[in-house]
């Protein structure tokens, strides 16, 4: 199964909410993805077993899967843009 | 019990600026035992690299919150700033947002709470519903606002 990642700071609140969001809205579009919060902090090993990174904090370096915006996810702007991307990513 | 409460919602709050409001708040919550000591260094810490300014509509909101392992009694503490303060802006490592209102998690793990986390979150970008929370005066009205909002019975601990 394709699997995307979320991170923020902590891995607690803000990573949290827009992976559960993610998941709610990839479940009403019926794409089947795991989608899971993880630790910035572990970030280097996640991104070598996922599909998509979906960041919360400005991205510094190169990564060798796609990036999607978290903020979109968050605050519900440019939402579906970045949920399309998504969605084209994950169907491949 | 709720994560929100009357007596940790402020109005018309003074602090000159992020670190200032931070500093206070962070103080206050470990004078009243809902962290340890080490959270003040935590939340600054974290703010610095990872800014939790909103860009939201109507207007911009903060979320500031410290890693989980300095929180002995979770809640969120919910501030109308006198003067809007200014925060780094989410997901950037340069640009602010002038904070109307802050919100600061002092939560654990988040996954007993995503549906308040959420729901809060949607509020921030709700019209009515911070239209409804500029014209409440007292605690009491914003507590009456979140109820209304964010599905606070659903989350008791």
């Amino acid at each position: 199964m394709k699997r995307v990642i979320v991170a923020c700071g902590s891995g607690v609140a803000t990573s949290q909410m827009v992976a559960s969001k993610v998941a709610r809205l990839l479940k009403e579009k019926k794409i089947n993805a795991h989608v899971d919060a993880v630790d910035i902090k572990s970030i280097s090993t996640h991104i070598k077993q996922c599909d998509a990174y979906i960041a919360i904090t400005a991205p510094k370096t190169d990564y060798p899967v796609p990036v999607l915006n978290g903020i979109a996810f968050l605050t519900g702007m440019n939402m579906d843009k970045e949920l399309d991307k998504l969605i084209e990513i994950l169907k491949k | 019990m709720t994560l929100f409460s009357e007596e940790l919602i402020f109005l018309d709050y003074h602090a000159d600026n992020q670190y200032d409001f931070l500093e206070k708040m962070s103080n206050y919550l470990i004078e009243n035992n809902y962290v340890s000591p080490t959270y003040l260094e935590a939340i600054l810490t974290r703010e610095k690299k990872y800014p939790t300014g909103l860009p939201s509509e109507p207007f911009p909101v903060a979320i500031p919150h410290g890693d989980p392992e300095h929180v002995i009694k979770p809640c969120i503490v919910v501030t109308r700033p006198h003067h809007p303060i200014t925060f780094g802006e989410m997901g950037t490592l340069d640009s602010t947002v002038n904070a109307k209102y802050i919100f600061m998690l002092v939560v654990k793990k988040a996954d007993s709470q995503i549906t308040l986390l959420q729901n809060m979150i949607d509020m921030f970008m709700n019209e009515e519903a911070m239209k409804k929370l500029e014209a409440a005066n007292t605690s009491n009205q914003i507590m009456d606002v979140l109820k209304q909002y964010i599905h606070l019975e659903k989350e008791e601990a």
